[in-house]
């Protein structure tokens, strides 16, 4: 047990504006946005303290995007899991080559930020686009990526990809290399070192990045907002709409609560049914 | 510790040509936009149909955009500033200080990440309007530095973990007070962290869009919602035009900025 010295207490001071800023400035607009999430509307003129969440979960519209933030989510997480693994594996066995270079690389569409990027896509998925030229080859008639839920997904994988790989890769060069050694010593071949040895050690690394992908996949707004279009909503498209376009504060609030339990709550039950079974 | 590991030299094998793949994955939108910034067709997106500076030029005299860089650029660099002297006496303190909830503060600091940034910027512009204050460049300054706040932290915090505090003592007990002790000795070794903090917030404030949205007005557009506003009703090759020059004037020089100071991305 650490005793907490004079001069720790003291000094505790020097939290304070920080604590205070985020107070303000982090929770404060939180607990105003879950308060005005019960208000009465134009569309919800009473019936109490839940009678937006239940409009919410009445209306096909809103339900849709609720689905639908779901599901790609969860597709864009398997997808991106799958990709980001082999990835990390990659650049830690060519670590010495590639130096930290390659996660530089990683990032840049990080920086770039979202509408640099989903220009590039727009351009990339179009129906007379450059996948579609490459595919016609192969197909009969192009694929319609924009504004349907695969060219979500495809730009969601790609949002999310690099925070998955550099998750991942950090949880891989934790494992002691020794440990591999240790197994190749005693007769394992390099897939039985893999799935036995690197694999349980690496799966810290595989729930947290499932984690964060999900999280960052499920609060996108700019992905959504340009390849689904107006016809196919996500949660937080559907914020931007009633706020922008219904004017109504109150739903947007009800949404935006609704979009937060969802990055949350999937995130609590799975890192703690995982963690079950991890321990298990 | 020093270990040179055997590694093999060998032929580019499948896991060579996946890794290739991934990084054309990564890069391919930003080297598509670039290219359609230069191409002579009045269409975005459009098949090429030849090069022209056109664009760029049409850019460079668009008083929009650049009101709206301006904007950006002392935005992000007031939010980065703001951060900095917010999370450098926060990390001093989750670092070296033992109290009880060190461990919830310091996730505490890093929730932003966690929570939407689109319910961040309701949330302001509401608090902004239960308060009937107008929703002034400050709630957007306001919460972008609360959305990269986490992002100097780590960094700083990361730096300071492997700091060796003997030498700070070493310092006094030659005499030097603390303030002198904290100039000479501990700033320096933690300016990398601190320069890699504020690139890494700048660029994260310069290109965000979803907090960006509800808080910005007419006469105080960041770039980011100048080109979706640009977008709804103007489908031409400006657009590819901006993010080249985005990416050339404010991305690529932090990507450099981040990899002199050495940010580590990975343990």
């Amino acid at each position: 047990v650490e005793v907490t010295s004079r001069t720790d207490a003291a000094g505790a001071w020097d939290l304070l504006p920080a604590l205070v800023f985020f107070a303000l400035f982090f929770v404060g607009p939180l607990v105003v946005v879950a308060v005005l999430s019960t208000r009465p509307n134009e569309l919800v003129p009473g019936g109490g303290l839940l009678a937006n969440y239940r409009y919410f979960l009445s209306q096909s519209h809103y339900l849709d995007a609720l689905r639908r933030s779901f599901s790609v989510s969860f597709l864009t997480t398997v997808i991106g899991l799958a990709a980001a693994y082999i990835t990390a594996l990659g650049l830690r066995d060519r670590r010495d080559q590639l130096g930290g270079f390659a996660g530089f690389v990683l990032l840049f569409p990080v920086l770039a930020g979202p509408i640099v990027i989903v220009l590039g896509w727009m351009s990339l998925l179009a129906t007379r686009g450059p996948i579609n030229a490459l595919l016609a080859s192969v197909l009969s008639r192009p694929i319609r990526f924009l504004g349907t839920d695969l060219g979500i997904t495809v730009g969601l994988v790609h949002f999310v990809l690099p925070f998955m790989v550099l998750t991942v890769l950090n949880a891989l060069l934790r494992i002691d290399p020794a440990l591999e050694e240790a197994s190749a010593s005693l007769g394992a071949n390099r897939w039985r070192t893999f799935w036995e040895v690197v694999f349980p050690l690496s799966l810290p690394g595989v729930i947290s990045a499932s984690l964060l992908g999900f999280s960052l996949a499920v609060s996108a707004f700019v992905t959504p907002y340009y390849l689904g279009g107006s016809l196919r909503m996500v949660v937080s498209t559907l914020i931007s709409q009633l706020m922008l376009s219904t004017f109504n504060w109150q739903l947007a609030s009800t949404s935006a609560v609704i979009l937060l339990a969802l990055a949350l709550g999937i995130m609590a039950l799975y890192s703690r049914a995982l963690r079950r079974w991890a321990t298990w | 510790v020093i270990r040179q590991a055997p590694r093999r030299r060998r032929a580019p094998g499948v896991l060579d040509v996946y890794l290739a793949l991934v990084y054309v994955f990564i890069l391919i939108p930003a080297v598509i936009t670039v290219i359609g910034a230069f191409n002579r067709a009045r269409a975005f997106p459009a098949p090429w149909q030849g090069a022209t500076l056109e664009w760029f030029r049409r850019v460079l005299t668009f008083h929009d955009v650049l009101h709206a860089a301006q904007v950006s650029v002392a935005t992000s660099l007031v939010c980065a500033s703001l951060a900095l002297v917010l999370t450098i006496p926060l990390a001093f303190r989750l670092t070296r200080g033992r109290f009880p909830w060190r461990d919830a503060l310091a996730a505490f600091f890093m929730a932003p990440l966690a929570i939407p940034q689109i319910v961040m910027g309701l949330g302001m512009l509401l608090l902004f309007s239960q308060l009937r204050v107008p929703t002034t460049p400050v709630g957007l300054v306001l919460a972008l530095t609360v959305f990269v706040m986490p992002y100097t932290l780590r960094a700083l915090m990361t730096s300071l973990a492997s700091f060796d505090w003997a030498l700070e003592e070493a310092a006094m007990s030659l005499g030097a007070d603390r303030l002198r002790t904290l100039w000479h000795v501990t700033l320096p070794v933690i300016r990398p962290a601190v320069v890699a903090g504020f690139a890494f917030a700048f660029v994260m404030s310069f290109g965000n869009v979803p907090i960006s949205l509800f808080l910005s007005t007419p006469s105080f557009t960041p770039l980011p919602i100048m080109m979706l506003t640009y977008l709804d009703t103007n489908l031409d090759p400006v657009i590819a035009a901006i993010a080249t020059l985005v990416m050339a004037g404010v991305v690529i020089p932090t990507v450099v900025v981040l990899r002199i100071v050495g940010l580590k991305l990975v343990a």
